[in-house]
């Protein structure tokens, strides 16, 4: 059974486009918590997203190359005495990706006018 | 309930899931996990949010994680980190769970002819006993093993409460064959459940997972039919034509099967180009 090529499921999509704003705040790279956070707000949602759920959709997008990712220096991590942190940034690919939904979602959008017409 | 103690529920959860992978996944899921317990905890305490509410949203965020948990363990176990992990086309590498539907569906469908002629005298003892045993029980926990198979591999994708309504519909189905046969109608409920979910994400033709609810709702009927009149199964006049109302459950899933292990097969031969 074969997943549609390409094919984003909306978490995954949400998480591009949360990506998205915080790169257009001038975050050029964002860890876990602080896209769990976006999406929340972005979802009108009442608790973030699930850890197993949220590492696992960046898991996927990174492997498929929609994000890239990076640890920071465990030195800087013991500086502020905190747990290490992974940081994500948007791909080019990830970028092309958003834009092909959007551009799917103008279509989709488009078109209705032009159905409730008919 | 304090907000460390959850956390330290989620810890521990980490831990174990994560426990025999190698040594740098598990250790980046670890350091990944610690640093959003982190985070979570410095916000509430920025914002003043009282320990009992932070709590309850770790442990909620826990809960709801754990299908996705053990679905990106399994396919770490299962596909290793070689360069066909990479691609973007997704293929359910289920050759088990396919096998598992095929012959769950056959044994299921086999169970059904056969109780339509023999009615309630079931032989208890013989070669035909132990073969309809086999057919009748061994087939259904096929194919409750198979649901919660594909519930674990597609876990992130499946919204969580039609996830566990097939997880516990499996479950509930493959133990009604211990006694409570009633509950049985568990397992097409928890099923078309789970297709409709894996037809809807793209990862099963629409067509199949429409037929499939379409069959798990004609075995609603047959049950129906036999609670309200547990006679109708007493003779093979009204026994076959009620009990026929079952066959394409399993026919359906023979096919899902045969789609799983084509799957399987399809993603091979991806790895090997």
């Amino acid at each position: 059974m074969r997943r549609k090529v390409g094919a984003l499921v909306p978490l995954e999509v949400t998480i591009l486009e949360a990506a998205a704003e915080l790169q257009l705040g001038g975050q050029a790279e964002v860890h876990g918590y602080q896209l769990a956070s976006v999406i929340r707000d972005m979802r009108h949602a009442r608790r973030l997203t699930a850890y197993g759920t949220l590492y696992k959709a960046l898991s996927r997008l990174e492997r498929d190359g929609f994000l890239a990712s990076r640890w920071e220096d465990p030195n800087e991590a013991a500086a502020d005495g905190r747990p290490r942190r992974r940081f994500y940034r948007l791909t080019l690919e990830g970028e092309g990706a958003l834009s092909d939904v959007n551009a799917a979602r103008r279509e989709v959008a488009a078109k209705r006018p032009a159905a409730a017409a008919v | 309930m304090s907000a460390e103690w959850s956390a330290a529920v989620v810890r521990r959860w980490v831990r174990l899931y994560t426990r025999g992978l190698p040594t740098d996944i598990r250790e980046q899921r670890r350091d990944e996990i610690d640093d959003d317990l982190w985070c979570q905890a410095a916000d509430a305490a920025t914002s003043g949010r009282p320990e009992r509410s932070l709590s309850g949203e770790v442990l909620a965020r826990f809960l709801f994680g754990i299908p996705a948990d053990l679905s990106w363990r399994a396919a770490h176990i299962r596909l290793g980190r070689g360069p066909a992990t990479s691609r973007r086309s997704y293929v359910m590498n289920a050759p088990g769970r396919g096998l598992a539907a095929i012959l769950g569906g056959i044994g299921w469908g086999i169970g059904l002819v056969v109780q339509g002629f023999v009615g309630r005298d079931w032989p208890t003892e013989g070669p035909v006993a132990l073969t309809l045993m086999l057919a009748v029980v061994g087939g259904s926990w096929m194919l409750a093993g198979a649901t919660v198979g594909l519930t674990i591999g597609a876990a992130d994708r499946l919204r969580t409460p039609l996830a566990l309504l097939a997880g516990l519909g499996a479950i509930v189905g493959a133990a009604s064959l211990l006694g409570n046969y009633g509950w049985v109608v568990a397992l097409p409920i928890g099923s078309a459940a789970l297709m409709w979910e894996l037809g809807r994400i793209g990862v099963l033709g629409t067509w199949m997972a429409r037929a499939h609810v379409i069959a798990a709702s004609l075995v609603l009927v047959v049950i129906g039919l036999w609670l309200a009149n547990p006679a109708i199964l007493d003779g093979p006049a009204t026994a076959v034509p009620a009990l026929s109302l079952g066959v394409p459950y399993g026919l359906s899933w023979v096919a899902i099967g045969w789609s799983l292990l084509r799957g399987a097969s399809v993603r091979r031969r991806a790895a090997l180009a």
